[in-house]
């Protein structure tokens, strides 16, 4: 049985949350979200004793994947379950390394420029960044 | 005017940009702005890691 490890992460935004999960590639269809927290499912179909808010199921991971899930804390961030695993491949690796926080952060300036700014071009670069122009009015 | 997100998801804003506390509130980092010591750049971090 693949053990969860907890990746405490900055994201308070549930909807930016979900966003940045389909910026990387997670069809908003397969992206289960609760009000109240649920188990996540391991491979053999087991009930663990880790809950999230959000989750990924397994089905969508990959054939040998556990349950991906975000749990809302009192704080009101959200921390990131992934299995011992998961965290080695695809999505669970992606959250790991950072892409999420990346995606999550891009999503979060793209929101903003609703303050008078005008949105000129979304590049992203290579090397990993993104640049956002925008203009001034 | 140009926003680059790093690959680690830090935040490279221009000084003094309007959207500056905006974006760090929304990204639980206001506590962790740091200030670049790249004066050519001119621009500001946000994130945990420190720039330079």
């Amino acid at each position: 049985m693949s053990e969860y490890v907890v990746c405490e992460t900055e994201f308070k935004d549930q909807k930016i949350l979900i966003e940045a999960l389909a910026e990387m590639g997670i069809k908003a269809e397969n992206i289960e979200v609760y009000d109240n927290p649920q188990s996540l499912v391991g491979y053999h179909g087991d009930a663990r004793t880790q809950k999230a808010h959000v989750i990924i199921r397994r089905k969508h991971i990959g054939s040998a994947s556990n349950d991906i899930g975000f749990e809302r804390t009192e704080a009101g961030t959200y921390k990131a379950w992934v299995s011992d695993y998961d965290k080695n491949t695809g999505v669970g690796r992606k959250i790991m390394q950072g892409e999420l926080k990346h995606c999550y952060s891009k999503r979060v300036v793209l929101n903003s420029k609703i303050r008078g700014h005008r949105l000129k071009s979304v590049v992203d670069e290579k090397d990993g960044r993104c640049r956002i122009r925008i203009g001034v009015n | 005017m140009t926003i680059t997100i790093l690959p680690d998801g830090r935040v490279l804003l221009p000084r003094g940009h309007p959207l500056l506390l905006e974006i760090a509130k929304a990204l639980g980092d206001e506590r962790a702005i740091t200030f670049c010591e790249q004066d050519d750049l001119q621009e500001v971090v946000i994130g945990k890691r420190m720039c330079g």
